[in-house]
């Protein structure tokens, strides 16, 4: 992993076409702009996880189809 | 509810960007589970293994607003943002696996169908205040 510092207002190129721009840094947070080309897609990491945590569901597991079963019906009465 | 009525049943959706965690895959069919309805699977076609369940986001919020940007609607096929509800199927990812086992679902990135082009995106809500982690009640 490449490992470097930036300052708020400075920033960094992927390739040729991808910058990186550190706008703000507050406490716990870094608030990051990103210029790209419309066809480079950029989403938060964590969405392709729980992506693959979706796909990844054990449909075997007890816990996990009766903790469904509970929000659907919850779901369906109107309640959930 | 069973399928979306706006989608016929087997019919290929295709992802021109794939889906996140999934950018290979391109091609899926959305299936009813039977067991569990209203949810469904989004099943890839080339790896029948690849499941996502999802829900329409009616279901979970009933006001729940879709935003579709231009280069978006572009890809999707849509001539205008969509209406959903009406020319577009907004799908809620479901998350049942991992600690605690209690669903969540994703509705800061809905999966967006436009059922006449048949393409589809999982589209971020950006600058939307919907959480990626939502947890169902009844979890």
């Amino acid at each position: 992993m490449l490992v470097f510092r930036r300052q708020p207002g400075e920033s960094f190129l992927i390739g040729e076409n991808v910058e990186v721009r550190i706008l703000q840094v507050g406490r716990g947070y870094v608030k990051i702009g990103v210029i790209a080309p419309r066809e480079v897609e950029i989403y938060r990491s964590e969405i392709a996880g729980l992506n693959r945590e979706a796909a990844a569901t054990d449909w075997s597991s007890p816990q996990v189809t009766q903790s469904l079963r509970e929000w659907l019906d919850l779901l369906k009465s109107g309640r959930g | 509810m069973s399928l979306p009525s706006e989608l016929s049943a087997g019919s290929v959706i295709y992802f021109p960007e794939g889906v996140p965690g999934f950018e290979a895959s391109r091609r899926f069919v959305l299936l009813q589970h039977g067991e569990f309805e209203p949810l469904l699977l989004l099943q890839n076609v080339e790896d029948e293994s690849l499941n996502l369940p999802v829900i329409p986001a009616q279901f979970v919020d009933p006001t729940y607003q879709l935003r579709v940007e231009a280069h978006d609607c572009e890809l999707l096929g849509f001539p205008e943002p969509p209406q959903l509800g009406h020319n577009a199927v907004c799908l809620l990812v479901l998350i049942l696996a991992g600690p605690g086992t209690a669903p969540k679902c994703n509705l800061f990135a809905p999966i967006v169908i436009n059922p006449l082009s048949m393409r589809g995106k999982q589209l971020m809500q950006i600058g939307s205040s919907y959480p990626s982690v939502f947890p169902l009640a009844g979890g």
